[in-house]
């Protein structure tokens, strides 16, 4: 029984694991995107 | 495909992916035979589904690259490359951890597991290639060809347990005589198969999202 849980534990880890690395990715992703427009308007500020 | 994320669409997969786990741990009776290890099947089928529903998108988008160029559909087919591999992932790594209780082993050459882990490999080189190559015309069209190509394992996986031999079991759901489930299993597995597609539209719609910005943000930075 416990040993059953055990496995039911490490595929249901696997799953949560997996989607979590991949959102952290994206999050990293979307935080260099607000960076890049944060640049972008302090140029644009500097040219005005 | 819209490059925005609609609102509603994060909090029907945070209420499914919530009714799914309650009703897979909760509601879902113990199978007799393999016991609470058969709960695998509620997470390994709808991860299996959804990376054939991520790498058709993959192929069509392509088709559309190839027919009308690259603009958005490049996006949506590295988008649904990169959600499929996460997806094929999910499916191998699971299957493995079902494998080594149930056939005593964590992995066997089966033509099911063999073609999945070519159509894994195939789309891990498809997003190598895309990483590797300047992006532009040349990388997607041949992107879009390694896309489409890749696809034609998809009915190769599905049909390979009915085609071959194999250690994998047979369809329990999609048979000629019908689910192979009972009654409280099938609903499990439709719910938890809702949650997973709530999921793979949101991460889809998420990527494409972020490439369509990064993209008219590297037009902006050439001439700000």
């Amino acid at each position: 029984m416990s040993e059953a849980l055990g496995w039911l534990a490490a595929a249901f880890g696997v799953v949560w694991a997996a989607l979590a690395l991949y959102l952290w990715r994206l999050a990293r992703e979307q935080r260099r995107i607000a960076d890049r427009i944060s640049r972008i308007e302090g140029r644009a500020d500097d040219h005005r | 495909m819209t490059d925005r994320l609609p609102s509603a669409l994060p909090l029907a997969a945070l209420v499914a992916v919530s009714a799914a786990l309650g009703l897979i741990f909760l509601w879902a009776p113990t199978e007799a035979v393999q016991g609470d290890v058969q709960r695998i099947l509620y997470v390994h089928v709808p991860a299996a589904w959804l990376a054939y529903l991520a790498f058709a998108v993959v192929a069509v988008a392509s088709v559309l690259v190839v027919a009308s160029g690259p603009e958005r559909w490049d996006r949506v087919a590295a988008s649904a490359a990169e959600v499929g591999v996460l997806f094929t992932t999910i499916v191998l790594v699971t299957g493995s951890i079902w494998a080594r209780p149930t056939w005593g082993v964590w992995w066997v050459w089966d033509a099911r597991l063999t073609t999945t882990l070519v159509l894994w490999a195939v789309y891990v080189g498809y997003l190598l290639f895309r990483s590797l190559t300047p992006p532009g015309a040349r990388r997607a069209r041949v992107a879009a060809v390694i896309g489409i190509i890749g696809a034609i394992d998809i009915p190769i996986v599905h049909f390979a347990v009915t085609w071959w031999n194999t250690a994998h079991p047979e369809p329990t759901v999609i048979s000629r005589a019908g689910p192979q489930l009972t009654s409280e299993m099938l609903t499990t597995l439709l719910v938890s198969l809702a949650a997973f597609a709530l999921v793979f539209a949101c991460l889809l719609a998420l990527r494409v999202a972020q490439m369509s910005a990064r993209e008219r943000l590297d037009v902006l930075e050439a001439h700000v």
